[in-house]
């Protein structure tokens, strides 16, 4: 059993519209692979050379490429990219948002049993290959789309307004405004934070806390519930790539200082959002399976929140944020604003989530996100975020969920 | 008696003037003169940094401001004038034994208790009754509030800010910049750069390694240094001007006097303003007015922008009301395009030329941040480097410092490029002109819009004012490409100015049944026609290839294809290149400020980058050699290619593939 190491890795801008651009996945796997592997410290020989020995291997996160680019069959792409890919064993992986986090979970299970050397994760979605209305019919099948989806405007809005809805309710003592507003400073901190990420999506884009706290107007309409847009986050198109490697390909190559995923969590959760409503009664989580699979994640690293310095989490919508702040044990369910209205998530504070500007404020291409939250972990924990670096961050822990927190993935790496 | 001044001009900078008048009760020592801060407003505010850092002769200064880290910046910018001294003051009602040693500058308050064996190193404040106990140590630039007891054998680090009432418990360090909030309990060792409350006191924040005491537990993005909460736009119902207003009604976070000549027509601007930011929150900051109350907008304001017609009569009247009514601590910029900036700062009065500023931004300013920064000969040096803070951290701009020149530097490589192309548009009339060029220079060649649909778009008369100033006013290499073609001319003439007047180079027919017609002025005919799909098999195929991510491979191409159209689109591609150096070093100050201004301010393929990208598959400089030798005949052309460095700018984000150009 390897342990597994992180190499490195690389984004793209998510502020491109590769549709604008005139450009399709291939274009957009090859600048993603090229600008991963240097993050690497790869080379494509060096590809050529791994697999002459079988020793590496690709896997692919993505949602739903059939509807918005009308392909399948993506793991086979990485043989466009360049021809050191041929023969390289490569599939994709699928898990609504959480697509990323599979292909990470699979790569690591390979290095863990030796059986590659170096595992290429390229999580990726272009999203603006049709108009939003569309996208957002295409997204409902990330829900159960024949009862929650379909002929229904934006479904997903709905959904996680749903959450917000049954947070209220489950606590009876959460004033509502005190909510609203907690999820209003969630989306304020994920813009701000956008601004220190040269990659991010809304780096040049305006939010304030009264914008964000005052919904349904004209430019911050509502769009699920009590939700308004400023609690969604964006449709983006973009890839992210994060190398993994073995033990003995660490010491081969003489890479020093690389972090290791040191736990994980996966649990899949009913697939129906008022199933999942009725399975947390009698429970203290409105979202019980991702707390869960939190627990997991710590078990396996035997850690806990206390050691944990940094946190990059599936804030789709602010009320999803604002549940995983409880799940990752900073507060005790139901008080989860505690930890927004003293400053413990933000940028400065105690216990930053998102520094990197989260799912809000980098944008969400949705087979990426996970593995585009892996990479920023990587960068946090080795000191190379650049202006969103969180000081002496030595242990991180992402949260990336599929649907409306149906699959639950957690890793946490550190040194 | 010794002259004293005092630095501040708040609450606790009175209260330390009381402390004087207590101590010269007991024994006349200072001769107190008066305030120093930069608003002189107050009458009693005698002068601000300068004077003390000017002074001839022995001057005692006091720093009465709370703020640790601008105490800091004071008292170091003081040091260098070795006439200036800083005395301790410490009020009569203090009881300290002997033995507690001071170093210098510092603030000791009435009713405060120092026991023995106690070390205080410059310029801290111990502010009204607090006690501090045997053995205690206290660095620099601790401010330590009312009624806080420092018990023995504690450290206080420099730097540090405790709250009112505070508790210290003995045997403890606090670290340095660390804020302990007020009413807190500190029973453990406290880290340095934290904030901490409570009792017991916790550590609720990290600071991030360059953050300074600021006292304020908002997100450290967007602040600055320099504080502006009232701003006057004036020509708010140009667009132009309502863009900039929003900018710093949303970013600014400022309220904004929004001014224009009819406040009707402000008022109906308002909803324009709040959408181009997708903020109703920032309604509230929106003032409209009209110039009846012009000086009272401006004399309350920290900013002042003028946005007006672009005339310098209309211009140097502003002007010169805005220097009657500012406060002398404000800012004033005018956001002209072409027009000396000079001429305009010398309608201000003398004192207030220093600051005023050129500030030229793009529109729309929400997604093009370009911000030419011109300071004239009288700015201040220091006040430029905090607008240029407050411009790049506050409001977003890519700020880039320019020198007074026509059309500075972002309008003069862009209109060189798409004049020259107008040019070579009735050059080749025959291949078809217009459409002709702009299918060779698409976004296939790294821009967004191809030059004469920016033209059309951007409006034929603004692009005349541009070029004619720059070939009246400059005499470079390139003058002869800033002639306007006289087909060009003409149609400014008849009206035909582009989008805005429903034609220009381009027409878009809209027929009743809704067919839609995109037609193009023949230069020829005079007549509109009908747009060429034109197949140029070197474009088509560095379409496919861009297409699928092969930017070598369409370079390459477009390097070693020699039909007449591939040439003429490398050429200017690389005249571009060149002609961005050369301007960049007459009007600019920094290489990377060529691809900052193209990029930022017109979304094209900067010249590094397009340098770059070249380079992956030629020798550029060995390439201008070949293609452009007139240009390396009148200038040492080595000499602009010897500083090109990497672009900090992805070139491939640029070179697009569409169907249409």
């Amino acid at each position: 059993m390897s342990k597994v190491y992180i190499l490195g890795g690389a984004q793209t801008d998510f502020e491109r519209n590769w549709t604008k651009e005139g450009k399709g996945m291939v274009a957009l796997l090859k600048e993603a692979i090229a600008d991963g592997l240097a993050g690497a410290g790869l080379s494509f020989d060096d590809v050529r050379e791994l697999n002459a020995d079988n020793q590496v291997a690709c896997f692919v996160g993505n949602f739903i490429a059939e509807k918005y680019v009308d392909q399948g069959h993506l793991g086979a792409f990485l043989t466009e990219v360049d021809k050191a890919f041929y023969g390289v064993p490569s599939a994709r992986y699928e898990a609504a948002c959480a697509s990323s986090s599979v292909a990470i979970d699979a790569a690591a299970t390979k290095i863990r049993a030796d059986e590659y050397d170096v595992a290429i994760v390229v999580g990726w979605e272009l999203m603006k290959t049709v108009e939003s209305r569309v996208g957002g019919d295409y997204l409902g099948r990330a829900a159960y789309y024949d009862k929650e989806g379909r002929s229904i405007d934006l479904p997903f809005p709905k959904l996680f307004g749903k959450l917000a809805d049954e947070t209220l309710k489950k606590y009876p003592e959460l004033d509502e405004k005190r909510y609203m507003d907690a999820l209003a400073k969630i989306s304020v901190i994920n813009y701000a934070n956008a601004k220190r990420n040269p990659l991010a999506q809304t780096r040049k884009w305006f939010m304030s806390f009264e914008q964000a706290s005052t919904r349904d107007t004209e430019t911050n309409p509502l769009v699920g519930g009590r939700l308004g847009v400023s609690d969604c986050s964006q449709v983006t198109d973009g890839a992210a790539v994060v190398v993994l490697a073995s033990e003995r390909f660490l010491k081969e190559r003489g890479y020093e200082n690389k972090p290791i995923i040191k736990g994980y969590g996966h649990r899949t959760a009913p697939m129906l959002f008022e199933k999942k409503m009725a399975d947390n009664e009698g429970g203290e989580y409105t979202l019980p399976w991702t707390r869960q699979a939190c627990v997991d994640a710590y078990r396996r690293a035997g850690l806990n929140v206390e050691d944990i310095d940094v946190f990059e989490t599936h804030d789709c919508f602010t009320s999803s944020e604002y549940a995983a702040i409880s799940a990752f044990g900073l507060t005790e369910p139901g008080k989860e604003y505690e930890a927004v209205e003293d400053g413990t998530i933000e940028f400065n504070g105690l216990k930053p989530i998102n520094p990197s500007g989260g799912l809000i404020g980098c944008g969400h291409p949705v087979g990426a996100s996970g593995g585009r939250m892996l990479l920023d972990l990587y960068k946090q924990v080795t000191g190379t975020a650049g202006g969103y670096q969180v000081t002496g961050a030595k242990n991180g822990m992402l949260l990336n969920i599929g649907g409306s927190a149906t699959t639950n993935y957690v890793f946490i790496i550190g040194y | 008696m010794k002259k004293l001044v005092i630095v501040g001009n708040g609450g606790f900078a009175k209260e330390v003037e009381w402390l004087v008048e207590r101590i010269n009760a007991v024994s006349p020592t200072w001769e107190f003169i008066g305030f120093i801060d930069k608003d002189c407003s107050n009458p009693r505010v005698i002068g601000d940094d300068k004077f003390v850092i000017d002074y001839d002769g022995d001057l005692y200064v006091s720093i009465a401001i709370g703020t640790s880290g601008i105490r800091e910046k004071i008292y170091s910018s003081y040091k260098n004038n070795p006439n200036i001294h800083f005395p301790n003051l410490i009020d009569p009602s203090v009881l300290l034994s002997k033995r507690v040693s001071f170093g210098e500058g510092n603030i000791i308050c009435a009713g405060s208790i120092l026991t023995v064996d106690i070390s205080i190193g410059n310029c801290n404040i111990i502010n009204l009754d607090c006690t501090v106990g045997h053995d205690a140590i206290i660095g620099d630039f601790v401010t330590i509030n009312p009624s806080v007891n420092v018990s023995g054998n504690t450290t206080i680090e420099s730097g540090t800010n405790i709250g009112t009432g505070t508790q210290i418990i003995q045997g403890l360090s606090v670290g340095k910049n660390t804020i302990v909030g007020a009413g807190a309990v500190v029973s453990k060792e406290l880290s340095a750069n934290c904030t901490a409350v409570g009792i017991p006191a916790k550590v609720i924040k990290v600071h991030s390694e360059n953050e300074g005491i600021n006292e304020r537990l908002l997100n450290d993005v967007g602040d600055s240094k320099m504080i502006i909460r009232t701003v006057t736009v004036i020509g708010v119902t140009g667009t132009m001007g309502a863009n900039i207003a929003g900018i710093f009604a949303s970013f600014g976070d400022a309220k904004v006097y929004c001014v224009g000549r009819d406040i009707n027509k402000v008022k109906k601007t308002i909803p324009r303003i709040v959408k181009s930011v997708k903020a109703d929150a920032i309604a509230k900051n929106l003032v409209p007015a009209d110039f009846s109350s012009l000086d009272e907008c401006v004399s309350q304001s920290d900013f002042i922008f003028e946005s007006s017609k672009e005339d310098i009569k209309v211009k140097t009247e502003i002007a010169t009301r805005v220097g009657k009514a500012m406060k002398c601590s404000a800012i004033s910029g005018t956001g002209s395009s072409g027009l000396s900036i000079t001429t305009i700062a010398e309608c201000y009065p003398e004192e207030l030329r220093a600051r005023f500023f050129g500030i030229h931004m793009f529109n729309p300013p929400y997604t093009l941040p370009l911000c030419e920064m011109i300071p004239t000969k009288y700015s201040d040096g220091v006040l430029k480097e905090e607008l240029r803070e407050y411009l790049s951290k506050k409001l977003l701009r890519t700020v880039v410092e320019v020198k007074d020149s026509p059309a500075f530097l972002g309008n003069r490589i862009g209109f060189q490029f798409i004049n020259e192309a107008l040019i070579y548009a009735e050059k080749y009339k025959d291949n078809g002109g217009i459409d002709y060029i702009d299918s060779l220079l698409g976004s296939f060649t790294g821009r967004t819009m191809a030059p004469l649909t920016t033209s059309d778009f951007v409006g034929l008369d603004v692009h005349k004012a541009i070029v004619d100033n720059i070939y009246e006013n400059t005499h470079d290499y390139a003058r002869d490409t800033f002639v306007l073609p006289s087909f060009a001319s003409q149609l400014v003439e008849e009206g035909k100015l582009g989008r805005k007047s429903g034609c220009g180079l381009y027409q878009r027919i809209k027929y009743e049944n809704g067919l839609v017609r995109d037609t193009v002025y023949d230069i020829n005919t005079g007549l509109y026609r009908d747009i060429i799909p034109y197949v140029f098999p070197f474009a088509d195929k560095m379409k496919k290839n861009i297409q699928e991510g092969d930017y070598q491979k369409a370079l390459e191409r477009l390097v070693n294809n020699h039909s007449q159209e591939a040439q003429i689109c490398l050429s200017f591609l690389l005249k571009y290149v060149v002609y961005s150096l050369y301007a960049t070093e007459e009007v600019g100050y920094d290489i990377t400020a060529a691809d900052d201004v193209m990029a930022a301010g017109f979304n094209w393929c900067p010249p590094l980058a397009m340098y770059q990208a070249l380079f992956t598959v030629t020798d550029v400089p060995a390439l201008i050699k070949e293609r452009l030798p007139e240009i390396c005949q009148k200038i040492d052309v080595a000499h602009y290619l010897s500083d090109v460095k990497s672009s900090k700018y992805d070139y491939r984000s640029y070179f697009k593939s569409r169907r249409k150009n």
